[in-house]
């Protein structure tokens, strides 16, 4: 199972919020954009919101669609009121020096991997 | 550490006694004309003005700042001692227990259970004195919540056996480019039918259609309002903006067709997928646009045995 | 790898001519001010913007294929400006996290 720990310790994270709970729950599916209404139109559970996108809608939107967690990419840090925001919502929250694309390939082969 | 000795606590108590005595801060309920003393005044003064005022207790300030409280009891002991000339603050009450605007009116029942005193102080964060709080003020508040909230209660008893919702009505307000502020309507409707125990995947679709709808608002308009009502059978939920209106409202709906500027790009939206997620996400979607404004009804079904899911 | 050899591999639509350039890395992202600043040289961008400004940006930052995701259409003025700035326009109903996946495959990455 690829949990938010193991996704975290692959791309070697800043880990904002960690929700313990979470972080024994599994990802199951990948929302990756840096448009909201594109991760909106995701129907599974249980994702991962991928994006270079550090503003409290990244969260906003997660939270929406019931995601776990929240990656950023490209070393952004979160803007202030992201991680008040994700642990009001019970969200996971980290940060990659990776980029997007990066980020997709490893989680992907962790994905196949479990 | 004060003993609680109302038997309110937070895990059994119904919510509309919570949102009775936690929904509401001290600052909405205390009286702000406050009739308070300077330091130096004699104790014959005091003595004048709370009988002119038929009050029994008085703050004393000093530029805006509470330093004691003088009450009847400290003007009777210096009228025995024959002390009447002397300054207030020689017989005040130094150090009184205060009261916090911020707090929530729980905060204060628990001082009058606790402290015989019959009415506190109110400071503002900046610690100056901003109101008083005496038993009265609460019990008027009381009254005037029981009265709305066992009203509402009544009505739901009388229409809606099957569903705890009610007949719930939101308004928000979407203003321009308010980025910050966008998304707050769906986080608060979010949970209120998740405190329902409404089924997920229609909270999703709720959420989702309300959030795009203020997005548009946000991103689109001169400024709007989002109602939202929430039924026994389904959400309804009303987007109203100030114009300037939709030019070719087909286009608006297909998706990826977005006028959004690299600005709004930048702030992650302007996929040209607001409107199309909306319309996919309800039951029934219906739009008018104009020069004046633009106006979306949305309306998404709540499954029919909700009530088998109660609290 | 040139253009035609990754599309073969990728199968996806390609709606331009294709010029003859190679692609050795590539750059997932949504924000134009992002691929501005970050995308790598001789890259295939993965993007949902279908639209004229992509190709400016991407002319600026060395990217010589866009690979619009869920089948996104591009307008009819993104094409001919593409093919001016020779850069080929491929379209895909995979979505940018699947077409990454695909991308990484191809190209060994």
């Amino acid at each position: 199972m690829t949990t938010i720990k193991t996704i975290s310790g692959e791309l070697s994270c800043t880990e904002h919020i960690i929700n313990r709970s979470f972080a024994i729950a599994g990802i199951e599916h990948i929302a990756a954009s840096d448009l909201m209404s594109e991760v909106l139109v995701a129907e599974e559970e249980n994702m991962l919101v991928i994006t270079a996108l550090n503003t409290e809608q990244t969260i906003r939107t997660a939270h929406i669609v019931d995601a776990l967690g929240v990656l950023l990419v490209n070393g952004k840090k979160p803007q202030p009121g992201m991680i008040r925001l994700a642990e009001e919502f019970d969200l996971a929250l980290l940060s990659t020096k990776e980029s997007m694309f990066e980020s997709c390939a490893a989680v992907h082969s962790l994905l196949k991997r479990s | 550490m004060i003993k609680k000795l109302i038997p309110v606590y937070e895990n059994q108590t119904p919510l509309v006694v919570l949102e009775l005595i936690q929904g509401h801060k001290i600052s909405e309920i205390m009286s702000t004309n406050v009739i308070s003393v300077t330091p130096d005044i004699t104790m014959r003064d005091v003595k004048k003005m709370m009988k002119d005022g038929g009050i029994s207790g008085m703050p004393v300030v000093r530029q805006r700042r509470l330093i004691g409280i003088i009450s009847v009891e400290d003007l009777l002991n210096a009228l025995e001692d024959g002390l009447m000339d002397d300054s207030v603050e020689k017989h005040m009450s130094r150090n009184p227990v205060i009261l916090e605007e911020q707090m929530p009116v729980s905060f204060a029942i628990d001082y009058f259970e606790n402290y015989s005193y019959n009415r506190f102080p109110v400071l503002n964060e900046n610690k100056e004195l901003v109101g008083m709080l005496t038993g009265r003020d609460i019990i008027m508040h009381m009254v005037k919540v029981m009265n709305r909230e066992i009203g509402r209660l009544e009505e739901i008893a009388r229409y809606g056996h099957h569903t705890e919702i009610g007949n719930v009505i939101r308004r928000y307000a979407v203003v321009q480019n308010d980025f910050k502020n966008a998304g707050k309507a769906s986080s608060e409707v979010k949970t209120l039918l998740q405190e329902h125990k409404v089924d997920r995947k229609v909270i999703r679709a709720v959420a989702t259609a309300i959030y795009e709808l203020e997005i548009n608002q946000v991103v689109h308009s001169l400024g709007g309002e989002i109602v939202c009502r929430i039924s026994d059978h389904y959400v309804e939920v009303l987007a109203r903006d100030r114009g300037p209106g939709i030019e070719d409202i087909e286009k608006a709906l297909s998706e990826g067709f977005s006028t959004a500027t690299d600005w709004i790009r930048s702030m992650g939206f302007g996929a040209g997928m607001g409107l199309p997620n909306v319309k996919r996400v309800s039951d029934d979607f219906q739009i008018q646009s104009s020069t004046a404004g633009t106006e979306i009804k949305v309306t998404i079904n709540l499954p029919v045995d909700n009530s088998a899911e109660k609290i | 790898m040139k253009i035609f050899e990754l599309n073969e591999k990728l199968g996806f639509e390609l709606l331009t001519k294709c010029p003859e350039s190679v692609i050795t890395s590539a750059y997932t992202s949504d924000l134009l001010s992002d691929v501005m600043g970050n995308a790598p040289d001789d890259s295939v961008l993965i993007t949902i913007q279908a639209h004229k400004n992509t190709i400016a940006v991407a002319s600026l930052a060395g990217i010589n294929a866009i690979i619009l995701c869920n089948n996104r259409k591009a307008p009819e003025d993104m094409l001919p400006a593409a093919e001016k700035e020779c850069i080929a326009i491929l379209q895909t109903g995979l979505n940018q996290f699947e077409a990454s996946v695909a991308v990484a495959k191809a190209l060994d990455l």
